[in-house]
């Protein structure tokens, strides 16, 4: 483990991993967040009702989450070859990462506002607020704490993923953990890559609670 | 000012239409406190919603100012709803938001500058009296204070109108009449016009000046509290009625009596002059008086009495007809 080339390896797979989660984690926060808001604001009884945009964009998403990670990985393949140009590397594994990273998040998005007090919406309509205010000072702010906590579980969900991307060339440290600890048994390896991720996982965590906390009132 | 023509409101849950309305008319005066009564589930909550269309009437129509708004959608409709106050059961306030920014939320939809806003956030935590509490966030205050908030909130932008749906409900018996108080000083004050919807006759006998009372969708009284109160015509009326006056006689007592037990209710002047001492002295009769009350609605006094008359049925029978003549109404309660 005093190899210097192992420590080496080591940074980049953690470089690498940063990049996939990095990369799918800022597009599910951007692109997650409006999906999980235009579910919920699609829904039976609120202001934009809209059975069919409600029924479509969950039955995608739905399929989405339900393909397992890796079959998903494969099956885009081919447009992860039109959008980057290859098929390996972390920025290649981004692409379905980031797929299957919106979905789950969208859904936890979702979810995260519903806990939103429905009376609270009420006084904001009957104050005469334009949707985009219910979204902007009621929605958002108020399920804040929830969409930390569901970002953090995308993230952690996201630290474990990367890993399977690793098969397919996406590197990372859980790539790491299998090539070297797995296919050469080389156990102190894995142990130390392994380590590595409880860390990883645990900051993670950490920083996400923080960030709901500093939400809840 | 507030004319409510003819509304039913149908709900459909699952695929059988609820009828939570039927042909409910009420008209509201500028500058007074109306009040709506009924038991839970009569539909009162959603008439209420129905004035400034967050429940939009199956039929009838919402008149405010001699202007049809039923059909108001859109910016016209947001417009009306800013300059109609409404206050909720549970508050309602944005929990993540300070007092001052949960009342500013309410001026932002309005257009407000920020400067406007600073200043008229003072004025209202004034007027219902939160000073020093503009930081606070609602899960730091008690339930009278979060009312308030909601108040100050619901008056940020100069309504002339404040909607109440069951303001008291969620506060205990001090803090109701606390803020019950402060209505009714707005009410005065600012000429706001108020509608309230209760389950308690009390914060009606309180606060109204007028009542609509409403059982399963249908408003089966429409008249002042105190006449609602003297003379209760319809049969959930006036159960209402007794309940709130809690006149009841314990079942031993009934059943002691010989005599019939008269129900003698009094109103205005009478029930501020001795009827009962002067009956006594003019005929030759025993009164006996088993439960009584005289409450104050408005600064109008209204009396209910329950006594027994005893004597040879000859002079009973005078001394009923002196009583009645000096009394609002008089009834046999039990035989």
């Amino acid at each position: 483990m005093n190899n210097p080339e192992l420590l080496n390896d080591l940074l980049k797979a953690l470089l690498e991993t940063f990049y996939m989660v990095g990369i799918s984690l800022t597009l599910a926060i951007v692109l997650g967040i409006p999906l999980g808001l235009l579910l919920y604001i699609t829904e039976k009884g609120l202001f934009a009702e809209n059975k069919l945009v409600n029924l479509v964009g969950g039955f995608v998403i739905n399929v989405i989450r339900s393909t397992p990670y890796v079959i998903l990985l494969v099956l885009l393949l081919p447009v992860t070859q039109r959008v980057i140009g290859t098929t390996v590397g972390p920025f290649a594994a981004s692409v379905s990462l980031s797929v299957a990273a919106i979905a789950f998040y969208a859904r936890l998005v979702q979810s995260a506002i519903w806990e939103v007090d429905r009376g609270v919406i009420e006084a904001a309509h009957a104050m005469g607020a334009t949707p985009r205010m219910i979204i902007t000072d009621v929605l958002l702010p108020e399920s804040f704490p929830g969409l930390m906590r569901g970002m953090t579980v995308t993230a952690v969900s996201l630290i474990g993923f990367s890993a399977m991307a690793g098969i397919v060339g996406g590197g990372g440290v859980g790539d790491l953990a299998i090539r070297f600890g797995y296919y050469r048994y080389e156990t102190d390896v894995m142990l130390v890559t392994v380590v590595v991720l409880i860390i990883l996982v645990q900051c993670v965590q950490s920083f996400g609670d923080y960030l709901a906390k500093r939400g809840q009132r | 000012m507030i004319d409510i023509q003819d509304v039913s409101i149908t709900f459909t849950v699952g695929d059988k239409p609820i009828e939570a309305v039927k042909n409910a008319s009420i008209h509201v005066n500028q500058g007074e406190i109306f009040g709506i009564v009924g038991s839970s589930g009569a539909g009162k909550s959603t008439l209420l919603r129905a004035i400034n269309l967050l429940q939009r009437p199956t039929a009838g129509r919402i008149v405010i100012d001699g202007v049809d708004v039923t059909f108001f959608e859109g910016q016209q409709l947001r417009e009306l709803r800013m300059h109609m106050g409404m206050i909720f059961q549970q508050f309602n306030l944005i929990r993540s938001k300070t007092v001052f920014d949960n009342i500013a939320f309410a001026m932002k939809v309005a257009g407000a500058s920020n400067d406007e806003i600073t200043k008229r956030v003072r004025e209202l935590l004034d007027i219902v009296g939160l000073q020093g509490k503009a930081d606070a966030y609602p899960g730091q205050l008690s339930g009278g204070q979060k009312q308030r908030v909601g108040i100050a909130r619901a008056l940020a932008n100069h309504p002339r109108v404040l909607l109440c749906d069951e303001p008291t409900s969620a506060l205990d018996l001090e803090t109701t009449n606390s803020i019950l108080e402060l209505l009714k000083a707005i009410n005065r004050q600012m000429g706001i016009t108020i509608v309230l919807i209760t389950h308690e006759m009390d914060v009606v006998k309180k606060i109204c000046d007028r009542v609509a009372v409403m059982s399963n969708g249908v408003v089966v009284e429409n008249d002042t509290v105190l006449n609602v109160f003297a003379e209760p015509k319809h049969e959930f009326t006036r159960q209402l009625v007794n309940h709130s006056y809690d006149l009841d006689l314990p079942q031993r007592l009934l059943q002691e009596q010989s005599t019939p037990v008269w129900k003698i209710v009094y109103r205005g002047p009478a029930a501020e002059e001795s009827v009962l001492t002067d009956t006594a002295h003019k005929f030759q009769v025993k009164l006996n008086i088993l439960h009584g009350k005289i409450e104050y609605i408005g600064d109008q006094p209204l009396g209910v009495m329950l006594v027994t008359i005893k004597g040879i049925p000859a002079d009973v029978s005078l001394a009923v007809d002196y009583i009645r003549s000096r009394v609002y109404h008089m009834e046999v309660a039990h035989e």
